[in-house]
C-alpha cells in the first residue's frame, strides 16, 4: 500500500505542477495557418471601379490590409500605411474593405490621402479566405505569392520597414 | 471416470464463456455499426448548412456560433457554407476550408491540444494506476492459496506414482469427491498431505476460479454498458444536432416569413399578410408576433366589415399573444386599440397602453398611434403620459 500512496502523491504533484505552469487559455495565441502558404486569390472591383487581382502584383511584395472606415485602429494606422506606400515603391499596398460600404471606405481613403488601390468585399469572402476576424489585419505577401506574416492590429512604419528588410535579407 | 468429469465440467464452462464473449463481440460491432450509420443520416441542404454553421464560430465574435450570430462575419460564413454546399462539397471539406484559414480556433469544439489531452487523461491514469495496484495486490493474495494447493497436488501426484489409487485430484475437477469437505467461504488453510490435503485442494481451487469468472462477467457487463452508453450518446448528439438544425431552419424561415408578412401588412396587402401569418402559426401556434399581427389584421378587417365574429376572433389572438409574451409592446398596443375603439372599454385599453409605453416601444409606433392613445387617456380622465407629449 505504500507504493500506492507514493504513486498517488507523484501523480497529484505532477498534475498540480502541470496546471500551475500552463498559460491561461485567454493568453494563448495561435499563428495563422496561412503563413508560408500561397496567398488566397483576391479578385474584385476596386473602389475606383476597375478590376483588381492579387495575381497582377506578382513579382512584388504586397501588403494586403483589411480595413473599415468605422474602425478606430484603422484610422490610427492609415497615415503609416500611406507613408509606407509612398516611400516603398517596390511594395504595393492593397486595401480590402471589411464590413463597410464602398462609399464610406472611399471617402476614408481619400480623406487620408491614400493613393493605393482598395477592393470591395461585399460578402466578406476575401476576409474569410484570409481568416480575418476584425480590422485592421494585414498580410505581407512575398513576390512569389506566399504569405510571409500576419499583422493583427494597427501597423506602424518602422515595423513595416523592418519586415520588408528581413524578408529581402532572407531571399524573398 | 476422469474423462467423464472433464466432459461435464471443464468444456461446459469454457463453452459458456465462449458464447458470452461471442455475443458481447457481436453487440460491440453492432453498436459501432449503428453509430456509424446514425452519423451518416441524410439532411436537407438547409439543415446541413445550419448544422455546419452551428459547428463553426462567428469569426468576429467570442464563443458564438455562426448560426447564432448576426454579425457581418457570421453572414460571410453562412454565405460561404451555402456556396460550398451548392458546389457539392462535403461537410468535412467545408469545415476544413474554414479551418485552413482560421485554424482550429474557428471550431466551436476545437480538437484538444496535446497538453490538454495529457491533463485530461491524468485523473484517469491516476485512477487506473491505483485500481491496477490494488488489483495486483488483490490478485496476489488470491493466488497464494492456489499455489499452496498446487504444491499439495504435486505431492499427491508423487503419492499416486508410488502406488496409491488415483482419484483424479489434478485440480481440474469441480465436483467434490466423496468424503471431501467443500466450504462455502472459500476454504481455510490446507491440510498437510493425505486425503485431507486432497480435500483442501478442492476448497481452494473452486473459489479462485469462481472469482475470476465473476471478474470476467463483470468486465463483459462493464464493456457492454460502456458501448451501450457510447452508442446512446452518439445517437443522442446526432439527433440533437439534427433537431437543432431543423429548429434553426424553421426559426430562420419563420423570421423571414413574419418579416415579409409585416411588410405586406404595412403596404395594405392584408390578405397576403394574413396568409403568411397563418402559415407561421400552422408551424408554431405560440408565435407571439404572428398571433399579434394576425389578431390585429382580423380585428381591422372585422371593424371594416362590421363583423363582430372577426373582431372576436382577432381579439382572442391578441389576448393569446399578450399572455404568451407580456413584454411584447405591439400586442399590448393592438389589444388596447381594439378595447378602446371596438369594445369601448377605456379602462381595459388604458391598462394595455400603460404596458405598451412601459415596454419602450419605437417612436414610429408611438407617432402612428399618438392621437388614439391621447384620446384614450383624455377619455379616462388621466394625464397624458410624457412619451405622448
Amino acid at each position: 500500500m505504500r507504493i500506492v500512496a507514493v504513486v498517488a502523491a507523484v501523480c497529484f504533484a505532477g498534475f498540480a505542477v502541470l496546471l500551475a505552469t500552463r498559460k491561461p487559455v485567454s493568453m494563448q495565441t495561435v499563428a495563422s495557418p496561412l503563413i508560408n502558404k500561397a496567398a488566397p486569390a483576391i479578385s474584385g472591383v476596386s473602389l475606383s471601379g476597375s478590376h483588381v487581382m492579387l495575381s497582377s502584383y506578382s513579382g512584388r511584395f504586397v501588403l494586403v490590409n483589411f480595413f473599415a472606415s468605422w474602425c478606430t485602429p484603422c484610422q490610427q494606422e492609415e497615415k503609416a500605411l500611406v507613408q509606407f506606400s509612398a516611400t516603398n515603391p517596390g511594395v504595393s499596398v492593397l486595401g480590402v474593405v471589411f464590413d463597410d460600404t464602398s462609399s464610406s471606405a472611399q471617402s476614408f481613403l481619400q480623406h487620408n490621402g491614400a493613393s493605393y488601390q482598395a477592393v470591395a468585399d461585399p460578402n466578406g469572402q476575401i476576409a474569410l479566405s484570409y481568416g480575418v476576424s476584425q480590422p485592421p489585419q494585414s498580410y505581407l505577401i512575398s513576390p512569389t505569392g506566399v504569405i510571409l506574416t500576419e499583422i493583427i492590429g494597427p501597423v506602424n512604419l518602422s515595423s513595416l520597414d523592418q519586415l520588408i528588410t528581413i524578408a529581402k535579407s532572407k531571399g524573398f | 471416470m476422469e474423462a467423464r468429469r472433464r466432459f461435464f465440467v471443464v468444456p461446459r464452462g469454457m463453452k459458456l464463456r465462449g458464447w458470452v464473449l461471442a455475443v458481447s463481440a457481436a453487440i460491440v460491432i453492432g453498436g459501432i455499426t449503428i453509430s456509424l450509420f446514425a452519423s451518416g443520416a441524410r439532411m436537407t441542404p438547409q439543415q446541413r448548412a445550419a448544422h455546419i454553421e452551428s459547428q463553426v464560430k462567428c469569426p468576429s465574435c467570442d464563443g458564438i456560433s455562426a448560426l447564432d450570430s448576426n454579425t457581418a462575419g457570421a453572414f460571410a460564413v453562412r454565405s460561404f457554407v451555402s456556396g460550398q454546399i451548392k458546389a457539392g462539397k462535403t461537410d468535412s471539406q467545408i469545415i476544413n476550408s474554414l479551418e485552413a484559414s482560421y485554424g482550429p480556433t474557428i471550431l466551436m469544439s476545437p480538437p484538444p491540444a496535446y497538453g490538454g489531452v495529457v491533463i485530461a487523461a491524468l485523473p484517469f491514469v491516476f485512477v487506473a494506476v491505483v485500481l491496477g495496484t490494488i488489483g495486483f495486490f488483490g490478485y496476489r493474495r488470491l493466488r497464494r492459496p492456489i499455489l499452496e494447493m498446487n504444491s499439495n497436488s504435486e505431492r499427491d501426484a508423487a503419492t499416486q506414482s508410488s502406488g496409491e489409487p488415483t482419484d483424479g485430484s489434478d485440480g481440474t475437477l469441480a465436483a467434490p469427491l466423496p468424503g471431501s469437505e467443500v466450504s462455502s467461504d472459500g476454504g481455510s488453510q490446507p491440510d498437510s498431505g493425505g486425503v485431507g490435503s486432497r480435500a483442501s485442494s478442492w476448497r481452494f481451487r473452486r473459489p479462485g476460479l469462481g472469482r475470476r469468472a465473476w471478474l470476467l462477467y463483470l468486465g463483459i457487463i462493464l464493456l457492454l454498458g460502456g458501448v451501450g452508453s457510447g452508442v446512446w450518446v452518439i445517437r443522442g448528439r446526432h439527433n440533437a444536432s439534427v433537431q437543432l438544425a431543423a429548429a434553426a431552419v424553421q426559426a430562420n424561415n419563420e423570421a423571414q416569413t413574419i418579416l415579409q408578412a409585416r411588410v405586406l401588412a404595412n403596404e395594405g396587402q392584408d390578405v397576403q399578410a394574413l396568409k403568411l401569418f397563418s402559415a407561421v402559426l400552422d408551424l408554431d401556434p405560440t408565435q407571439p408576433v404572428a398571433l399579434a399581427y394576425q389578431g390585429w389584421l382580423l380585428c381591422q378587417a372585422g371593424a371594416k366589415d362590421n363583423s363582430g365574429a372577426l373582431v372576436n376572433q382577432g381579439e382572442k389572438f391578441l389576448e393569446q399573444a399578450v399572455k404568451l409574451d407580456p413584454g411584447y409592446p405591439d400586442a399590448r398596443l393592438f389589444l388596447g386599440l381594439v378595447l378602446y375603439k371596438d369594445r369601448h372599454d377605456v379602462n381595459g385599453a388604458i391598462a394595455q397602453f400603460n404596458a405598451f409605453l412601459t415596454d419602450k416601444p419605437s417612436s414610429s409606433f408611438i407617432d402612428a398611434t399618438r392621437s388614439d392613445l391621447v384620446s384614450a387617456y383624455k377619455a379616462a380622465g388621466l394625464p397624458v403620459p410624457p412619451q405622448l407629449g
